[in-house]
């Protein structure tokens, strides 16, 4: 089993070299990343067929967008998770799901595509100091893909109570985190 | 154009995806206009970022890649490209190509990696039948299959266990729970891992098995300890 190290600078040249048309390293990237990306799109979006159609989308805007990705600034998984987030929470925008449960959202860890570990530690110790709603919320806004309305709706609190959770747990999380 | 705190809040509730309607057509125009409001931006998914890691692994269909493939355009080298032509491309190819074997042969694995795994079934009903999982490692080689005949043991494989501290540990995972032991077994060759009734109940159609490394003393954990290696869906055959 290689090191993170080593799948993460196989992953920085495979981009690279899809940016430059290479078919074959973006088959490459495409089966060492699918699994990570369809999980996250499909906890999401709660629905297999749509994660898939969401999952075709992130990789041909992985494709496109692989000659501006820059290796210094993030790493590579954390781009395309971020990729992947993002057409999941623009797909459940375009409709409503306030009919649907949030699920309890319970940590699990995962395998070793890793960002740097003290990183996540950094994360897990600072969510921690939030109340207890304000984390719930973010973790559900984070995992699930809730709007501000779908999250007061499921609480059953005002839009601006919801909203204020949300901002001041964000706040305390920025100090947090950069305080460290 | 320095980012105020309620800047900094837009910024992370765009990061975080809560806005909606035009709240959030205002700031995602403003991501894309502002380089100083984007950068806010993009400083809030990387601190978000570790999240990802909780995030299980889940086997599209096998057929999405080809799905992909076809999407992409035609003639991908030299003409749709709008970030990178020219020199620049042909550099960065060059230099690509040599990071990329090189890597190769440090990496290169014994054997090439399998083809992506069988999609998860999402069938509901546990009925009686064999239940099957092959958990792929990072790379999508096969550490080990697992098959569940309904009775009160389940039967295990390894095919290629990871190097590292501790003994092979299988975990099952229900859909909202934290996993659960099903017990340590050989690191090579078959192995017969006997399960109590509780346990029995979260083997169904669906679920998902887990494989870590974890101390022998102890066994089987309450919950692991160790780095998840590989997921797979429990799928009825």
């Amino acid at each position: 089993m290689e090191t993170a190290d080593l799948a993460r600078a196989r992953l920085n040249s495979d981009i690279a070299l899809a940016a430059t048309g290479d078919r074959a390293a973006f088959a490459r990237i495409y089966q060492s990343t699918s699994h990570k990306l369809f999980g996250i799109v499909v906890r999401m979006l709660h629905d297999r067929e749509a994660a898939e159609e969401v999952l075709q989308e992130v990789y041909l805007k992985i494709w496109d967008r692989a000659g501006s990705f820059e290796p210094g600034r993030a790493s590579p998984i954390t781009w395309m998770a971020t990729i992947a987030r993002n057409s999941a929470i623009d797909s459940l925008r375009r409709r409503d799901r306030r009919r649907d449960e949030p699920e309890a959202v319970e940590g699990a860890p995962d395998a070793a595509d890793a960002t740097d570990p003290d990183v996540r530690i950094g994360l897990v110790r600072c969510m921690d100091l939030l109340d207890e709603h304000q984390r719930q919320f973010i973790r559900s806004a984070f995992f699930e893909g809730y709007s501000y309305s779908e999250l007061a709706h499921h609480a059953a609190v005002p839009l601006g109570t919801m909203k204020s959770w949300i901002r001041r747990g964000l706040e305390r999380l920025r100090y947090c985190l950069d305080g460290e | 154009m320095t980012m105020g705190d309620e800047d900094d809040v837009l910024a992370a509730e765009t990061a975080l995806g809560v806005l909606e309607g035009e709240d959030r057509a205002a700031a995602e125009a403003r991501r894309a206009s502002d380089p100083a409001f984007a950068a806010a931006v993009e400083a809030w998914e990387a601190r978000l970022a570790p999240f990802h890691e909780e995030v299980l692994p889940v086997a599209p269909s096998p057929d999405l890649w080809s799905r992909i493939e076809a999407a992409l355009p035609r003639s991908a080298a030299n003409d749709s490209r709008p970030a990178i032509g020219g020199w620049r491309a042909a550099a960065l190819s060059f230099g690509g190509i040599a990071a990329a074997l090189a890597l190769v042969l440090v990496t290169r694995p014994a054997t090439p990696p399998a083809p992506p795994a069988p999609p998860a079934q999402q069938q509901p009903a546990p009925a009686p039948a064999a239940l099957i999982a092959q958990l792929p490692d990072a790379e999508g080689a096969s550490m080990l299959a697992a098959r569940y005949d309904q009775g009160d043991a389940l039967d295990v494989r390894a095919t290629a266990i990871p190097e590292g501290p501790g003994e092979p540990e299988l975990w099952v995972i229900p859909a909202d729970g934290a996993p659960v032991s099903l017990g340590q077994f050989a690191r090579s060759g078959a192995s017969r891992l006997a399960l109590a009734p509780t346990t029995r109940a979260l083997l169904r159609d669906g679920a998902t098995l887990a494989l870590t490394l974890e101390p022998a003393e102890g066994a089987p954990h309450a919950a692991p300890s160790g780095t998840i290696l590989g997921t797979a869906r429990l799928t009825r055959i």
